[in-house]
This record gives structure tokens, C-alpha cells and sequence, in this order.
């Protein structure tokens, strides 16, 4: 699995003003790569993962998975791309109130009228710690337990491509670590995992890292360093 | 529609009980409205009609100061007991230009073995009738016997049974389809039957008639005869009498009836434009509370279009249950209540046929229910255009 972006440019109006919050950013991650985009908030490391997992089209560049333009994909292929091959966990992730947990963990395959893998996903709920949950609705979790049922809402369907954002956001040091052996051990199988953060620890879990500032994406560190 | 989009649909639906409920209920009342508008209206004109082509005379002559009350009797079957001098009936036959003229007789009891009300006993010429007897003969077919009579719809007496009025027995030998008003309480007898009557009603010391004199007489014009003219030439000869001409006839009646109608439409319109207000903004709210959750399906792999599919389907669950339960009070109410409406309002009203009936219902089914897909629709293309980024940012 090869996921290249070039020349990615998304422009936002923000009073009344025109500006980038990506410029120009080109990006590459293969299966196996555990890539880190590292920056501050509102360099828009946001604004990129979105674009890359397929949600939010960039006003100029072009983003390929294996070849295929993302962007040149209707509606239903794109949707269908995104529910096979990307498991995307967004900054501020929602679920489903009416749904309890397991409902919004197994959606993904629900969706398509796909076989719900139970045993994978129990074992995911266990890695996560939050197989005591799946009767719970999403009301009635914490913050860090939502962050959790949203990892493996993403991870339910075995995608190829892992993009998450600030994945770790709520959750203490012990659950971060857990958090990232798992993409760890993913991208171990051949999952393509990129992760946005500024928690330095996701470094020693990554090959690659990138940094990002005022929209632009500057590569830091060489390939396979630190798997 | 996918397992688990009508699932997204049938949990949020529940999720907010109350606003759900409500939006319901709402719709539901827009049904009922629209249902007993269009039924109510349709009624009317039924109703009208029966009436209109009962009474199909061109003039009717009635004793002075009854033209009120023969209104009433095109309303409601209430008849006037005042008669006519015999020669007005000899005199208008022979007038230039009237084709026919034929007499009619009230009479009202007090003491029949029918019925708890009065009975309105109408008696007419079966020689000269051309506005009871052809009404009559849709359902009795066979020549008159004296001492017989057709009874009203609502007069439950099976035919061949037997009516007993001021202690005399009379044979029923047909029962009228329904007409919406009084006369369906009301027995219709030929003249001779109605000597017959107003002997045995005079020989227990109620003289209500004179032998002969009519209650009423029903005028057919020849084509192109001047009614005016025709009026007066009456109106010279006779005092104490009023010539009603049929356009003067219905006048009150279709002003009233016109009034009903407006007001009903405009009370449907009313709730038909407050559904698709209040699913608008209901329908807003919502959906702006649910941003992320439709940003996560999004990103989970639901199409835009599944997204603007959900709240359609949750409109149409909403709109649709709450049409349904709307039209089948309005249903039941309309029923039930047609008796009531008709004896309230004091305006012919009868129920339209079954096909006219089924119309409505799925009028009455489809309009509110689309009103409310219509008023969500909008903001199911904006669900549908949902900028994920912006959502998930949105009361993080």
C-alpha cells in the first residue's frame, strides 16, 4: 500500500481573509511505515489527515492511494475506500449517542452488511481495555473511554491505512503506551499507520517523522529508524 | 434503504421521545385536519346536491312569511304547517309557460311507534311529482297502495313492517338511501295515503290540514319561460303566498356552506404550513446537534448521500406515522360525528361515496407526509454537504 499526496494545498476564508492552512505539502507512507506528523495546534496537521483519509478534498494537489486519485472518486467509491482500507480516528471524534458501544464499534462492518469479525474485535476491546463498555452508550463514557471506542471503531474493519489524530488526547501514559504498541505492532503486519501528535513519546514507536508548521510539511527523519 | 440505515433512523427517532412525539402528533393533527376538510367539504357538495336535485323545481310557492322556513326545509327537513288555498295549485297549472305543478303536504308527528323524534311526514302527488318520486324510485320501484309509505334511511323499520301513526297502522314498503339531514327521519306518502292520515290524525283531535290544501307546490317551467313574469302574474291573483325562484332557493344555503368550507380549508392550510415550519426547525436543531455523529459516519465510510437519506427517512417516519394516526382519527372522527356536524351546523351534509372517501385518505395520507419530507428536505442536503473538519471542531 502506497499513500502519496502532492503539492496538497487546502485554503480556509477566515474573516473575510484567504489563507493556507496546508501549502503545498507532499507526503508519502508505505505499508509498514509508522509516520509521525509532529507540530503545534493550528499548524494544520488536522487539515491534512483529513485530507488524506478521503474526508475533506484539498483545494489543489492530488492524493493517491496504490495510484488511485482519492478525489477523483465518486461519492460511493471514495465512501467505499474509506470503509475498506482507512481506519481514520479524527481529533475530536464523535460517536453515535443512540447507539451503545459495541453498535458504534462493529458500524463500520454494519454499514456495508459485512461479517463482523467478533473475535478480532474482541481482542481489540481487550488491547484498549474497554470490553467492560460495549453495553454503554456513549453518554455515559469518559473522555479517554471514547478516545478508545473510536481506535477501535477504526481498527474494526482491519484497514490498510491507520490515520489517526492526537490519538492518544485523553488518555493516560499507561493507555497511550498501549495505544501505540498497537499501531506498532500493526504497521509490524503491513498497516500503513500515520499518527499527528505533539507527544514526543509517539516517537520511539515511528520510522518516520514529519513536522509541520504554518501549513507546511518539512520531513525530519529517515526512513526505518526506529522500528 | 440498508439494515442499518433504518436502524440510524428508528433509534434517533426514539432518541428524543418528546420532540419525536411531538412532531408526530403535529403532523398527525395536519392529517386529521386536511382529512375532515377535504371529507367535510365533499359532504357539502354532496349533500347539496342530493338536495339540489330533490328540490329540482323551478319555483316553488309556499304559504307568506315560510320562505325562511322552507330554507330549512332544504337544511335541515324542518317543514312549514302552513298550507296553501287549493286554487293557487289549479291556478298555477294553467298558467302559460309551467310545465308542471304538483303538490306537496307536511305533516309532523309527535306520537309515532318509529322513533323517539318528531317524524316529518311528506306527502306528494305520484300523477305530477317530479322532484320526491324519482328519488324514491331508486330504491321502490312499484306503483303506490294507499296506507303505504317510504321511510327515511335513519327510520329503522325493516320493509313490510308496519308504522303506526295517531293509532292507525300504515305498511313500510321501502327505506330511501341516506341524504344527510332531517329527511332521513322523514315518511313520504302519496295523497291518498295522506287523506288517510289527516282523517285518523282528526279523528283524535288534531286537525292539522284541510282536506286538499297543500303544504307546498312545486313549479317545472317550460323552456324559455320568464319566472318573473310569471311570479307576478301568482303574486296578482293571490295574497298571503311567497314564490321562491330556485336560484333564491339555495342562496343562504350555499353562502353558509361557503363559509364552513373556507373556514375548514383555511384551518388545514394553517396546519398544514405550521407542520412544515415546525419540521423545518425541528429538523435544524437536530441535525445541528448530530454534526459529528454525521461527520464519524461519513468518515467511517457512509456516502453524503446516506447521510441526506437518514433525515429523510427520519422525516418520513415522522411525517408518515404521524399522517397515518392523523387520517385514521380523522376518519373515525369525520364518521362518527356526521350526525352531530349535521344537526349543529343546520347544512346539508352527506357523505361522499367510498372511491371519493379513498381519495381523501391517501390525500390526506400523502400531502402532510410530504409537506414534512419537503420542510426536512433542505436540510438534508446540507447534512448531505457536511464539511467533516468543521463538524468534529464544532462543540469539541
Amino acid at each position: 500500500m502506497i499513500l502519496n499526496g502532492n503539492n496538497i494545498t487546502k485554503q480556509y476564508t477566515r474573516r473575510g481573509e484567504k489563507f493556507n492552512a496546508v501549502n503545498n505539502a507532499d507526503f508519502f507512507a508505505w505499508s509498514g511505515d509508522f509516520t509521525v506528523i509532529f507540530g503545534e495546534s493550528g499548524s494544520g496537521k488536522s487539515t491534512l489527515l483529513n485530507a488524506l483519509a478521503g474526508v475533506t478534498a484539498p483545494t489543489t494537489g492530488n492524493i493517491e492511494i496504490d495510484g488511485q486519485p482519492l478525489f477523483k472518486l465518486n461519492d460511493e467509491e471514495l465512501a467505499r475506500l474509506r470503509n475498506d482500507r482507512i481506519g481514520y480516528i479524527p481529533q475530536n471524534t464523535a460517536s453515535l449517542s443512540a447507539f451503545t458501544v459495541a453498535d458504534n464499534i462493529t458500524l463500520t462492518s454494519t454499514l456495508y452488511n459485512k461479517k463482523i469479525d467478533k473475535e478480532h474485535i474482541k481482542a481489540l476491546l481487550n488491547k484498549l481495555g474497554i470490553a467492560h463498555l460495549v453495553n454503554e452508550h456513549p453518554q455515559n463514557l469518559s473522555g479517554g473511554e471514547l478516545r478508545r471506542v473510536a481506535i477501535a471503531r477504526a481498527l474494526a474493519n482491519k484497514p490498510d491505512l491507520i490515520i489517526a489524530d492526537e490519538p492518544t488526547s485523553n488518555l493516560d501514559e499507561e493507555n497511550s503506551r498501549k495505544v501505540y504498541s498497537l499501531f506498532a505492532k500493526l504497521a509490524r503486519t503491513g498497516v500503513a499507520v500515520v499518527i499527528a501528535t505533539h507527544d514526543k513519546n509517539a516517537f520511539g514507536y515511528s520510522n518516520r517523522i514529519y513536522h509541520m508548521k504554518s501549513g507546511s510539511l518539512v520531513p525530519e527523519i529517515g526512513e526505518y529508524g526506529n522500528l | 434503504m440498508k439494515r442499518t440505515t433504518l436502524k440510524i433512523i428508528y433509534t434517533n427517532f426514539w432518541s428524543h421521545p418528546a420532540r419525536s412525539l411531538g412532531l408526530v402528533i403535529l403532523t398527525a393533527i395536519a392529517s386529521a385536519t386536511l382529512l375532515s376538510g377535504i371529507i367535510f367539504s365533499k359532504s357539502l357538495d354532496v349533500g347539496f346536491e342530493q338536495l339540489s336535485s330533490r328540490m329540482g323545481a323551478d319555483l316553488i310557492i309556499v304559504p307568506f312569511g315560510s320562505e325562511a322556513k322552507n330554507q330549512s326545509v332544504l337544511l335541515q327537513g324542518d317543514l312549514s304547517h302552513k298550507t296553501l288555498p287549493r286554487e293557487v295549485l289549479d291556478f298555477t297549472r294553467n298558467l302559460p309557460g309551467v310545465s308542471t305543478a304538483s303538490p306537496q303536504f307536511y305533516l309532523t308527528t309527535l306520537s309515532a311507534s318509529c322513533c323517539d323524534k318528531k317524524v316529518n311526514i311528506i306527502g306528494f302527488d305520484p300523477k305530477t311529482d317530479f322532484t320526491i318520486k324519482p328519488w324514491i324510485r331508486k330504491t321502490y320501484k312499484k306503483d303506490f297502495v294507499p296506507g303505504s309509505v317510504i321511510v327515511g334511511n335513519d327510520i329503522n323499520i325493516e320493509d313490510g313492517g308496519v308504522i303506526k301513526f295517531f293509532g292507525k297502522e300504515f305498511t313500510v314498503v321501502g327505506t330511501l338511501e341516506p341524504l344527510g339531514n332531517k329527511l332521513d327521519q322523514a315518511v313520504f306518502a302519496d295523497v291518498e295515503t295522506i287523506e288517510i292520515l289527516r282523517k285518523a290524525a282528526a279523528e283524535v283531535g288534531y286537525n292539522f290540514i284541510s282536506e286538499g290544501e297543500p303544504s307546498a307546490i312545486l313549479v317545472n317551467l317550460e323552456e324559455g319561460a320568464d319566472f318573473e313574469k310569471l311570479s307576478q302574474t301568482i303574486y296578482e291573483h293571490f295574497d298571503n303566498l311567497d314564490v321562491i325562484p330556485r336560484k333564491n332557493m339555495f342562496d343562504s344555503v350555499i353562502a353558509t356552506a361557503g363559509s364552513f368550507k373556507i373556514a375548514v380549508w383555511l384551518i388545514a392550510g394553517f396546519f398544514l404550513l405550521v407542520v412544515i415550519a415546525v419540521v423545518y426547525i425541528a429538523f435544524s436543531v437536530s441535525t445541528s446537534e448530530r454534526k459529528r455523529e454525521f461527520a464519524t459516519l461519513l468518515i467511517i465510510g457512509a456516502t453524503r448521500k446516506k447521510l441526506t437519506n437518514i433525515v429523510l427517512g427520519e422525516s418520513l417516519i415522522t411525517s408518515g406515522s404521524g399522517a397515518v394516526a392523523g387520517t385514521l382519527i380523522g376518519t373515525v372522527a369525520i364518521i362518527s360525528f356526521r350526525f352531530l356536524i349535521q344537526e349543529n351546523l343546520q347544512i346539508p351534509f352527506s357523505l361522499p361515496n367510498a372511491s371519493t372517501i379513498l381519495l381523501t385518505i391517501i390525500a390526506a395520507l400523502l400531502i402532510p407526509a410530504f409537506a414534512g419530507i419537503g420542510a426536512s428536505y433542505h436540510i438534508a442536503r446540507k447534512v448531505g454537504k457536511i464539511d467533516v473538519y468543521t463538524a468534529l471542531k464544532e462543540d469539541a
